[in-house]
């Protein structure tokens, strides 16, 4: 018997168990984001001029606003031109079709749910066998006691886990470790992707979300706490223009074909 | 979810604190807490995005991050993520 026909086999063998009761099926779970696919999430800026620049997310993070500025996380809802990284995405769609409990559990808001959902119909996924959750949260324990409380509910033993994130294998390892020592688990921290990791370029197409959020707050220069001291490393507060003005050549130039949507590549 | 914003801002700012770097703290303190409130609901995957991409903010650092070396990127990273940067 060749490998893939006994691999055949053996997939039939452990549906007709579960289906008879006599097994439970095995709990997979994946994280999205970096494990299951990368998609652009740009933070978007509104200036009060109207101005609209948006950015990737690590770039938000030295980005300072002033006052005025509309700040829209919302593209965090969506699931814009993805790329899905082969090795996890392809495993996936195998524990799917091993009749296997398959789970997508990510950080992203519950608003996501629905454009992730998307994206999957359009590779071809059956969606109806996916469970798609939304926790909103970035603390790896939320993961960790979600899959905890699944494992209570659905009896099951045999359960992986798949995250980029070290911070969130290393909680559910750890909540394994604890109180799952008596069924087969693993969690598995899968590397960041590189280039070599995709399936081929980005799908030039966006998956909305069916419940946007309303994600767009304008920036307030928040009030020093009592005794909060004005000396400070960080940069003295500039207007807009000045901090166009203060960076380099090569940053303006990288930024503008990056943002073609601009305003600053009109000066 | 504005309960585990504060409890996420707190767990950042008291490894910052550890950290006894300056510039961490006082980033942490003064711009990313305010990056937390505005993002939201979308606080956790803003900050896993930051934590896959972390590498951007150091090849050209810009404004609030212009002064940070190479030490200071990795005591950022630890503040922020609760683990040691691998580079």
């Amino acid at each position: 018997m060749t490998p893939s026909a006994r691999a055949k086999v053996v997939r039939a063998l452990r549906a007709a168990a579960v289906a008879l009761g006599a097994s439970k099926p095995r709990l997979r779970v994946f994280d999205c984001d970096e494990t299951l696919l990368v998609s652009y999430g740009a933070v978007t800026v509104t200036k009060p001029n109207g101005e609209v620049i948006r950015m990737d997310s690590a770039t938000f993070a030295h980005f300072k606003p002033v006052e005025g500025d509309k700040l829209d996380f919302g593209a965090f809802n969506h699931v814009r031109r993805p790329r899905k990284i082969k090795k996890t995405f392809e495993h996936f769609k195998q524990c799917i079709e091993n009749g296997d409990r398959v789970a997508i559990l990510t950080a992203r808001a519950k608003g996501a749910e629905s454009a992730i959902r998307k994206f999957l119909e359009h590779e071809g996924v059956d969606v109806s066998k996916v469970q798609i959750v939304g926790l909103g949260s970035s603390n790896p324990y939320d993961k960790a006691r979600w899959i905890d409380k699944v494992i209570e509910d659905g009896g099951h033993d045999d359960v992986e886990f798949y995250d980029d994130s070290h911070a969130n294998a290393n909680a559910v390892a750890e909540h394994g470790k604890k109180f799952h020592t008596a069924i087969k688990f693993t969690s598995t921290n899968v590397r960041h992707p590189h280039e070599e990791d995709f399936d081929g370029p980005a799908i030039e197409k966006d998956f909305d979300s069916d419940d946007p959020a309303d994600a767009v707050v304008e920036y307030k220069p928040r009030a020093k706490a009592q005794g909060e001291s004005d000396k400070t490393d960080a940069p003295k507060k500039k207007a807009a223009s000045d901090w166009w003005d203060a960076q380099t050549e090569s940053f303006k130039k990288g930024y503008c074909k990056d943002h073609p949507n601009s305003g600053y590549c009109r000066r | 979810m504005s309960d585990e914003n504060a409890q996420r801002k707190l767990q950042i700012i008291d490894r910052a604190k550890r950290s006894k770097n300056v510039k961490v703290v006082n980033y942490v303190r003064r711009d990313l807490v305010d990056k937390i409130d505005e993002a939201g609901e979308h606080a956790g995957i803003w900050l896993e995005s930051v934590e896959a991409h972390f590498d951007i903010l150091t090849e050209e650092p810009e404004g609030l991050l212009k002064k940070f070396t190479e030490d200071d990127f990795n005591a950022l990273f630890q503040a922020m993520f609760g683990y040691e940067r691998s580079t």
